[in-house]
């Protein structure tokens, strides 16, 4: 009897096994044009990053109204991205840092995601896999400060919560302003300059302490060595006294857990930022 | 016992197999999901690549389709770029370039996925408008004929169409444009079956208003401007007519429909207020009358006490903010304020201008003290429009008809 049982078996699997010849997932082999290949040059061979500029509004945050980015501007963003960012990563981490961590989709959306009170939101990570910039429409080179609140302070942000969610940072960072976080309301908590002086670089590390630890390194690496001597100035004794503090476990853990030296890296960032001038930004070709 | 039991088993194994060894099952298609999917998609990349001279695109945005409908030429090349013509660009021989896709999402999607000013002009948020203009700039392709494709918007849901062209672009462009210019800011009066019906125009919607078998009856119409006429979003009966499709008798000023008896005359006004703007200087004591004077004092009085920002002593009529649609402006500081207006004609009264509200604009919200003002000039319409001299005019003389004592010289 299992000889005829095994045979049954053996008949259906010949003639109804899949046939090896078709395929159901279908690989689109879409014709890459010049920036598509520069693309691949510059972020998917070196990074395995996956940089879209080509938006698809059923694939985005459904509850925005969005708009795709100039193709124009997704070129500029491009190497605005791998020169402030990238590469000065790359001079300061360690071999295999960036392939290894930082998001593996970066994504171009034309205009701000407006919130229904007229506020926007400048950018979003989904678990460390993708960051979207928004308003890249708007992007005006010329204008350096603007493009780290809007753009770069974003990249920075979410890129550190990668780490720290990775390895998380002491739990000495969370007993400094304990007490202090305001969660949900941090918009509406503080009146203009308030939370500088109870500690928090910006409103919004006043949420919570992964905020906090996150925008400090977004905020530090941003600011030349002065501007951020006038941001303590403004913070008063108490407020910069607490920010030193927390700046301190930031500072240990990078170079503890990263081997990077945050002063370094500013460094670097700093230095490009201020020879943006000289870069060609519209280039789709690798010199 | 036990052996019948395994005879049991054994029958039910057996008989199970011998089902799914049945060969007698038919496959429902050819080919599998992906397979017939990925041919979709070819399909319609093939077909919008078809025309040499592009699409016409009769586009409906908003899901209630309170902005009518807008032409767009959509030419779509081999290296994945699109050329987008639409009457609203100001030179019709530069049409605006990005990249398209056709993806399969529950079916084949066209999308335009990288910014276009025209493509995406009805989608693009700002503070004031967080969900835009409800424009789609994704679209479903329900079916494809030899020279019509039928797409719905992935948003709206609303249905248009691509048909084929037969002429460059710019050409039908251009036509739509002069018809656009000719039945802009004017007024209408329908006549179905020969009888008059009230019909009030407003943002490419009509509304006609009768009464059918002792009800009244309100019909709102979305239509689009086409190289010939206008055409309704969908056929509409109106009185026992059923119309959709209406060509321009410039000689006569009408819109008269292809199909059933509907004519729309049109009452041209006087003075035109689309694309260019009018000012009231309140400063000049010749350019306004007391009674104007009074009301715009009280207004300025009332902001004063208000708001840190003074009001300008000027009074735009028209546009003079281009991303604005036509009607009341006022500085307000460094900021603009602004209330939508219609200015049309008056049947039978070549010289009278009628202003009514549309609704709040730009920053209106803010200053509900100005709304006197606005009152005053819009309940106080129609006006006679005259030359404000004779010999050397500058301007127009607005006079109410009901309230002569209320006028004031726009130039």
């Amino acid at each position: 009897m299992i000889a005829i049982i095994m045979v049954a078996v053996g008949a259906c699997t010949e003639e109804d096994g899949p046939n090896p010849d078709v395929s159901v997932i279908t690989v689109e082999s879409k014709t890459q044009n010049a920036f598509d290949k520069y693309l691949d040059e510059i972020y998917r061979k070196p990074y395995n990053i996956r940089f879209m500029y080509k938006m698809e509004d059923i694939e985005s945050d459904m509850d925005y109204q969005l708009v795709p980015a100039l193709y124009e501007n997704s070129i500029t963003m491009a190497n605005l991205v791998k020169y402030l960012c990238l590469d000065a990563y790359e001079e300061v981490a360690p071999d295999g840092f960036l392939e290894k961590y930082f998001p593996k989709m970066i994504m171009m959306v034309g205009s701000p995601a407006y919130r229904n009170n007229g506020t926007m939101v400048l950018g979003t990570a989904e678990g460390g896999l993708k960051i979207t910039l928004y308003n890249i429409n708007n992007l005006d080179v010329t204008n350096a400060a603007a493009l780290y609140e809007y753009y770069f302070r974003t990249i920075f942000h979410e890129f550190s919560h990668i780490l720290h969610q990775t390895k998380d940072y002491s739990t000495d960072f969370d007993k400094i302003s304990a007490t202090d976080y305001v969660g949900g309301s941090w918009d509406d908590a503080w009146a203009s300059g308030a939370s500088l002086e109870a500690g928090f670089i910006s409103d919004y590390s006043s949420k919570e302490t992964d905020e906090d630890f996150v925008e400090l390194i977004a905020h530090y690496i941003t600011n030349t060595e002065e501007s951020w001597a006038v941001k303590m100035e403004a913070a008063g004794e108490n407020g910069s006294a607490i920010i030193g503090e927390k700046m301190a476990i930031v500072k240990a853990y990078l170079k503890q857990v990263w081997d990077i030296d945050i002063d370094e890296l500013r460094a670097s960032i700093q230095m490009r930022g201020s020879k943006l001038g000289e870069q060609d930004l519209d280039k789709i070709t690798i010199e | 016992m036990k052996n019948i039991i395994y005879i049991m088993l054994l029958s039910c194994a057996l008989s199970i197999f011998t089902t799914s060894c049945d060969h007698e099952t038919e496959m429902l298609f050819d080919e599998t999901a992906s397979q017939r999917k990925t041919a979709a998609v070819e399909q319609y990349q093939e077909a919008l690549k078809s025309s040499d001279e592009g699409w016409l695109f009769q586009y409906f945005p908003d899901e209630e389709k309170q902005y009518g409908g807008y032409s767009y030429v959509v030419r779509f090349n081999e290296n994945d770029s699109v050329a987008v013509w639409y009457e609203g660009m100001d030179d019709v021989t530069n049409p605006a370039v990005s990249f398209y896709d056709v993806i399969s999402y529950g079916g084949p999607v066209l999308t335009f996925n990288t910014y276009n000013p025209f493509m995406h002009y009805f989608a693009t948020p700002s503070g004031a408008e967080y969900n835009a203009k409800g424009g789609d700039y994704e679209f479903l392709l329900m079916s494809s004929e030899s020279d019509v494709i039928t797409l719905q918007g992935t948003k709206t849901g609303n249905k248009m169409r691509l048909t084929k062209m037969t002429e460059p672009a710019e050409d039908y462009i251009a036509k739509v444009k002069e018809v656009s210019a000719i039945i802009g800011g004017v007024s209408f009066i329908a006549k179905v079956n020969g009888e008059e019906v009230l019909v009030a125009e407003m943002n490419r919607n009509f509304t006609f208003e009768y009464t059918d078998n002792g009800n009244d009856t309100s019909i709102v119409v979305p239509y689009i401007v086409t190289d010939t006429g206008i055409s309704f979003y969908e056929k509409v009966e109106i009185m026992g007519q059923t119309v959709q499709d209406f060509i321009l008798d410039k000689e006569n000023g009408q819109l008269i429909s292809t199909e059933g008896e509907v004519k729309l005359d049109i009452i041209p006004s006087p003075i035109q207020f689309t694309g260019t703007y009018w000012v009231i200087d309140t400063e000049t004591e010749a350019n306004r009358s007391a009674a104007f004077m009074e009301v715009y004092t009280q207004v300025d009085e009332a902001n004063n006490a208000a708001l840190p920002y003074p009001l300008s002593k000027v009074i735009y009529l028209g546009q003079p903010l281009a991303d604005y649609d036509p009607g009341l402006v006022m500085g307000l500081g460094e900021y603009y304020i602004q209330y939508n207006l219609s200015f049309t004609g008056v049947k039978g009264h070549e010289d009278y201008l009628n202003i009514e509200k549309i609704g709040g604009g730009l920053n209106w919200e803010f200053v509900p003290h100005v709304n006197p003002l606005l009152n005053l000039i819009v309940e106080n319409a129609p006006y006679q429009v005259a030359l404000d001299d004779a010999e050397n005019p500058t301007g127009y003389r607005l006079t109410s008809v009901e309230n002569p004592s209320v006028w004031f010289i726009i130039q």
